[in-house]
């Protein structure tokens, strides 16, 4: 039986026509053989930093020895997650978007061939980001915990099984979701997202009448630290993963084949699982989310009314194009579904924020470190969240014009203007949400108001650098031909944006570090006149604004000359 | 289901055989894993949390004490023992102390350990310092002659704690550390000798005396053979 290959050869043909074509470093080819480049630089990266990083931990053996599950663990179990937010979107638009279903279907495709050349498809959106990170950082785990030759081959091979399993889970819930809801209740899922925002507001309220009331039991600190063992859950596939890795780095005599056996049976269970459900399920909800093209029409004059008075005092231009971004936004499902997941995300982050608070119970010589710690972490947790929402909502925004962005062209605008539009679009909730994430670790933390408000302010700034950097790259890679929107994020372009964005939090967290931990006094010398703080705080806060701003204008700059080349 | 739906349905069929199989096949591996957790296999599960007192029962009579401490201090874990127990090897009687320090970091890793039976000048101790490797360096003092042994295993010995009650003690290296416990200490030492644990509220006056009850460990160290002469070595006042 032949599954899936006639479904996966136009992707093998497309790849091969474009790599066959003549390499010119002035070509799209060129550039994106420059950006490899720059992407192995990423692999070498990851593998010297993890080598690092494991060497610090490992460093006094007297005191602590970091088993290889723990940090695997932890690392599998993000993967996971994010694996499966990108796989559903992936497998909502394979299965129920793409514009080659029409005709796979009235062919005489079979079901196994569908199945799998749809899983295959989903696996390669949603893992080859990841495979990039992944690998590099498994040979530095071999080389630092000195494993033998075999562990890099098995590892490579438990992979497989490992990122099959929610690229099955995310065709299951694709199916379910689509089955139970058709595709045009956007409204319905986006009151779900509304609910889930409820929930994580409601946890900020229960953070904060936490950290007011004053915890000082030890015991809230163990917790903590049992939160952070949570990747040794046995029934997440993480752990499973991570078990039978550490058994092949250091055998022990019971050995750990019973993980690599439920690994593998939950893949195959899973995978017929998800067989026998788009097999009975599939057509019926392809035929509820064709439901959705007929639907979608938004009275316009009606729109115009509610935002000339909600939002009078922008110009008719820009304001018909927020009007545009939100119904372009609104009427996609894969957006809703996107958004949902998203935000499922920040009221889990909020909710597991409750554990910072437990840092004020430690003693005081360990809590300043655990609080360093913690601020870093905030910062840069708060700030990844803000990229994965604008690699989903603002990086693919103006591709997701499609094939009608020649209205756009014809229209009084030019594309800065529109990328301006875009930006504002999205830079409100995005910051909004930002300030949100890094306020309440901020708070959670137990600091004084004026770091609470260092945070939201830094949040705004980041806000800017990041939404900006989406809206720039989204313009450089725009793609006008996608057949579903999901197709958008997982691109080539939007890795580009995450490794910028990576590198623009990196520097953006030297101003916040020089803010909270270096006491004026240690720039300027004991007895230095109070204003000389002042200046200090000023002049960090300027720095900051100032890398987002400059970025933020730069890329959008670059974004446009590329844009407009590619357009002429 | 009739022939002609599984010639249908071919693929649903087999996909719900490799279901039915596959998950089969993970409850199985997932029992074991839970089973492994739990501490039936390389582990010493159910150490009370707290202080502790035992009598040590020979035929009903109490031959000595044993009391443990095991103390969490912030989020790292000590385990505290001392005990006496009065033996009697031919028509010598002798009250070697016992004294067993061990301290587990953070992450319930075995950062350093102590232990002694002390007799008299007589000594033995066993002490372990490192996570991993775990060095351990053994050393016994007999008949003013010492004896200095090191070697490295690896590691590291962990502790977890079971709620506030207990902790379970495991070390992965060993196949079953209680059936090691149970087998190699209890069975010649201590079922040969026909010594029990007895949790104890408050020790009778009688166990703690000097010159009490003893246990006659004559047979049992005659089984043992080849430790019988460096036991009386040892034990000799």
């Amino acid at each position: 039986m032949r599954l899936g290959p006639i479904l996966l050869k136009p992707i093998y043909f497309a790849l091969r026509n474009r790599w066959r074509s003549r390499l010119d470093l002035r070509t799209h080819h060129g550039q994106d053989f420059t950006i490899g480049l720059f992407s192995l630089g990423l692999i070498l990266a990851v593998y010297k930093g993890t080598l690092w990083s494991l060497h610090k931990i490992n460093a006094d053996p007297n005191l602590v020895y970091m088993p290889p599950a723990h940090p695997l663990g932890l690392i599998f179990m993000l993967l996971f997650a994010m694996l499966i937010l990108s796989g559903v979107v992936s497998a909502y638009g394979t299965l129920f978007q793409s514009d080659d279903l029409d005709l796979v279907l009235a062919s005489p495709t079979s079901t196994s061939q569908f199945f799998f050349g749809k899983l295959f498809v989903v696996m390669i959106h949603s893992i080859w980001m990841p495979l990039i990170l992944i690998v590099p950082l498994l040979i530095a785990f071999g080389q630092s915990y000195n494993a033998p030759a075999t562990y890099y081959f098995v590892s490579l091979l438990t992979l497989i099984p490992y990122f099959i399993i929610p690229a099955a889970l995310s065709m299951i819930l694709a199916t379910t979701i689509t089955r139970i809801l058709p595709g045009n209740r956007t409204r319905e899922i986006l009151c779900v997202v509304f609910i889930v925002l409820g929930v994580a507001v409601y946890y900020l309220i229960t953070l904060i009448n936490q950290v007011w009331q004053n915890i000082n039991d030890a015991g809230q600190f163990l917790q903590m630290v049992g939160m952070l063992s949570m990747p040794n859950t046995a029934w997440l596939p993480s752990n499973w993963i991570a078990s039978y890795l550490q058994e092949l780095i250091r055998p022990t005599p019971s050995g750990a084949y019973e993980y690599l056996m439920l690994l593998c049976c939950f893949t195959v269970a899973i995978t017929s699982f998800a067989y026998m459900l788009v097999d009975a399920a599939h057509y019926v909800a392809y035929s509820r989310a064709k439901t959705n093209r007929l639907v979608k029409k938004r009275d316009s004059r009606a729109w115009q009314q509610w935002a000339e008075q909600f939002v009078p005092f922008l110009n008719q231009h820009f304001r018909a194009l927020l009007i545009k971004e939100f119904k372009i936004f609104s009427r996609e499902i894969a957006q809703a579904i996107q958004l949902l997941m998203l935000v499922g995300l920040c009221a889990m982050y909020i909710y597991n924020l409750r554990i910072f608070a437990a840092v004020q119970s430690l003693p005081e010589e360990v809590r300043l470190w655990y609080q360093r710690l913690l601020f870093v972490g905030n910062f840069a947790i708060g700030a990844f969240v803000t990229t994965a929402i604008c690699t989903r909502f603002a990086y693919p925004s103006l591709s997701l014009e499609g094939r009608s962005y020649w209205i756009l062209q014809k229209s009084p605008l030019t594309i800065i203007e529109v990328m301006r539009a875009k930006f504002w679009s999205w830079f409100l909730p995005v910051s909004i949400i930002s300030c949100i994430l890094f306020s309440s670790g901020a708070l959670a933390l137990g600091t004084r108001p004026r770091i609470i408000m260092t945070f939201g302010f830094s949040s705004f700034c980041v806000s800017y650098g990041i939404v900006g950097a989406a809206v720039g790259f989204g313009a450089m890679y725009a793609n006008f031909t996608w057949e579903h929107a999901s197709q958008l994020a997982a691109g080539f372009g939007s890795l580009i944006f995450m490794l910028y964005s990576t590198f623009l939090i990196g520097v953006s967290m030297i101003p916040t570090w020089l803010l909270l931990f270096v006491h004026p006094t240690q720039v300027f010398g004991e007895g230095s006149p109070e204003v000389w703080g002042y200046l200090w705080v000023l002049f960090n806060f300027a720095l900051m604004a100032g890398i987002n701003y400059i970025s933020s204008h730069l890329v959008m700059r670059r974004g446009e000359r590329r844009l407009i080349a590619a357009m002429s | 289901m009739s022939i002609p739906f599984i010639r249908k349905r071919s693929g649903f069929c087999i996909a719900l055989l490799l279901f039915i199989l596959s998950s089969s096949g993970s409850i199985y591996a997932y029992g074991k894993i839970v089973e492994s957790r739990t501490g039936t296999g390389g582990a010493l599960h159910a150490v009370p949390i707290g202080e502790h007192s035992f009598e040590l029962l020979h035929e009903s009579k109490c031959v000595g004490h044993f009391s443990t401490k095991v103390e969490r201090k912030d989020d790292a874990f000590n385990f505290t023992g001392d005990g006496i127990v009065r033996i009697k090897i031919g028509s010598t009687a002798y009250a070697p102390q016992l004294r067993l320090v061990a301290s587990f970091n953070s992450l319930g890793q075995l950062g350093g350990s102590f232990l002694k039976v002390r007799n008299g000048p007589n000594q033995f101790t066993v002490g372990t310092t490192n996570v991993n490797p775990i060095k351990v360096i053994i050393k016994s003092q007999a008949e003013q002659q010492l004896l200095k042994y090191e070697l490295s295993v690896p590691g590291p010995i962990t502790l977890t704690a079971q709620g506030n009650k207990s902790v379970e003690i495991s070390y992965p290296y060993l196949a079953n550390l209680e059936s090691m416990y149970r087998g190699t200490m209890s069975q010649p030492m201590l079922q040969g000798a026909r010594i029990e644990f007895a949790q104890a509220e408050s020790l009778r006056p009688e166990c703690l005396q000097q010159d009490g009850p003893e246990a006659d460990l004559s047979d049992t160290l005659k089984s043992l053979g080849k430790l019988e002469g460096y036991a009386e070595r040892l034990l000799q006042r």
